[in-house]
């Protein structure tokens, strides 16, 4: 479904951010992708999405490889939940930037609503159609950031943090959400008990390589391990 | 700034506005368009004196107002921010034309005066007809009207960009302005010597946040070639408006509505 191969990227500025990352999601996965700050998490999620240049690699979902040519259409497949919703929301209201993608993507104005109503219907957020993007909690910008990108009918999401800013009830909310989702999910998060409740595969990054792949609740607790990583393992407390 | 959250509201209470469902709301935004653009020429193509044959423009934004429901007092705070700018260009006249153009008793009115009101009439006029059809179609669809009728794609770029960014400015200031006043003893302002890097870093934090804003869209599929959506037909009701209110407007400048209806009511006093 998805499958990188010898990814590298580099910053501007000669920093590489990934080195030399290769993995593969199966349809239907949910994958973790768990580093310190400035592992390179994030920098992977956008190199997925075509919005940062590859330096090195590839990127394939299905039988399309990521290329200049082909990034509109990989974009059609496959969605990213960015980590602030206040950058993902610039619609003013959110019915309109629920509809922002697929009109994007030549839907037309009949379908477009259709889609948007079914969407906000299946996260049970419907009420808030003809809300101010600007007048939501932040569990509720959450959801509407999620809508976005449903929206658009992705057969791979990508998350970046998708419990920041939650408190535990809309975490949890969130938490049954991303099981009930039946797309590939690659979920960037910091939030070690979270990825043990939601996923089956964790990927581990630091310094920008992938240095673990496996069960997350045999590894995230490996306080050995995760501590050489940069990563607090869970359970870990220091009074 | 302590208000400042207040104004990012309003900045987007228009749109919200245009979110309504109302006849005006469900009109083509192309008939829209047209109308205020045929709106725009005639009154401005106006003479500075004739003054008085702009009233009846008043018309067309009272109707729009009241069939869209959309509230006076909001639609009036957005078009007085226009008008402080234009009261200073409108001052220039009252110094430099003063020639006298009619005698009342003592009262001289001068050239002066007459082009500075009508500046501001003016003024008034098309922003508010400009304000009105913001709050009635939303930027979405306006954009798509533009596009459809080829306006370059680069202009209507601009106007998406500025509208978004604008916002994303105001709230980067918000949260630098409360920081700065959480660790300072001046409740309202800058400090002068503070002033440079406040803004230097405002102008930054902008720019970062205006590039993931770019990402985010650019993720849902913007600036890839434009498919149109097949474009909604035009009704009967669109068609009518589009006569009626470009006819009434075309007939506000050609016939002077006020001699006229004068006339009419001497001859009923006559007869």
């Amino acid at each position: 479904m998805l499958e990188v191969t010898h990814l590298k990227q580099v910053y501007p500025d000669g920093t590489c951010a990934i080195s030399d990352l290769s993995f593969r999601l199966e349809p239907g996965q949910r994958v973790a992708l768990v580093g310190a700050n400035g592992a390179g998490k994030t920098s992977l999620l956008l190199s997925l999405m075509g919005v940062l240049p590859l330096a090195q690699g590839q990127v394939r979902v299905g039988d399309t490889t990521l290329s200049r040519q082909t990034v509109d259409e990989i974009r059609s497949w496959m969605g990213l939940v960015f980590q602030a919703p206040d950058d993902q929301l610039f619609m003013p209201v959110v019915r309109e930037d629920v509809a922002f993608g697929p009109r994007n993507f030549g839907k037309s104005p009949a379908e477009t609503n259709e889609i948007v109503d079914q969407v906000l219907a299946q996260l049970g957020i419907s009420h808030l159609a003809d809300k101010s993007t600007t007048k939501l909690s932040g569990g509720e910008k959450r959801m509407v950031s999620i809508a976005t990108v449903l929206a658009m009918e992705p057969q791979v999401l990508l998350f970046d943090e998708p419990t920041a800013f939650l408190d535990p009830k809309a975490r949890r909310k969130l938490i049954h959400l991303l099981r009930k989702l039946s797309q590939t999910q690659l979920i960037a998060t910091h939030d070690l008990p979270f990825a043990c409740e939601c996923c089956d595969r964790v990927l581990i990054l630091s310094h920008g390589s992938l240095v673990a792949d496996g069960d997350p609740r045999t590894l995230l607790y490996d306080q050995d391990q995760m501590d050489a990583w940069g990563i607090e393992a869970i359970g870990y407390a220091e009074f | 700034m302590a208000d400042m959250r207040g104004k990012i509201q309003q900045l987007y209470a228009l749109e919200q506005l245009a979110a309504g469902d109302t006849p005006i709301h469900r009109l083509h935004p192309g008939a829209k368009l047209l109308v205020t653009f045929v709106y725009l020429v005639t009154v401005v193509s106006f003479d500075r004196f004739q003054l008085g044959r702009l009233l009846p423009y008043l018309i067309y934004p009272v109707l729009l107002m009241s069939l869209s429901g959309a509230p006076w007092g909001l639609v009036m705070r957005r078009v007085a921010l226009a008008l402080p700018f234009v009261v200073l260009a409108g001052l220039s006249n009252l110094l430099f034309d003063r020639a006298p153009v009619l005698v009342m008793g003592s009262l001289t009115v001068t050239a002066g005066v007459l082009s500075c009101a009508s500046v501001l009439v003016r003024t008034f006029l098309t922003v508010l007809a400009l304000t009105l059809l913001m709050a009635v179609t939303p930027l979405l669809e306006l954009t798509m009207a533009l596009r459809r009728i080829h306006i370059p794609e680069q202009l209507i770029t601009l106007l998406e960009m500025t509208y978004r960014y604008i916002g994303a400015l105001l709230e980067e200031a918000f949260s630098m302005s409360t920081a700065y006043h959480l660790r300072h003893r001046q409740t309202k302002g800058l400090e002068l010597r503070h002033m440079g890097s406040f803004v230097g870093n405002l102008l930054l934090r902008s720019f970062d946040r205006a590039g993931r804003i770019y990402s985010a869209m650019k993720c849902r599929g913007y600036g890839r070639p434009y498919r149109q959506p097949t474009p909604r037909p035009w009704r009967w009701t669109d068609v009518v408006f589009t006569i009626l209110a470009c006819g009434l407007c075309l007939l506000f400048r050609f016939v002077d509505v006020g001699l006229v209806v004068g006339r009419v009511i001497g001859g009923l006093a006559v007869c």
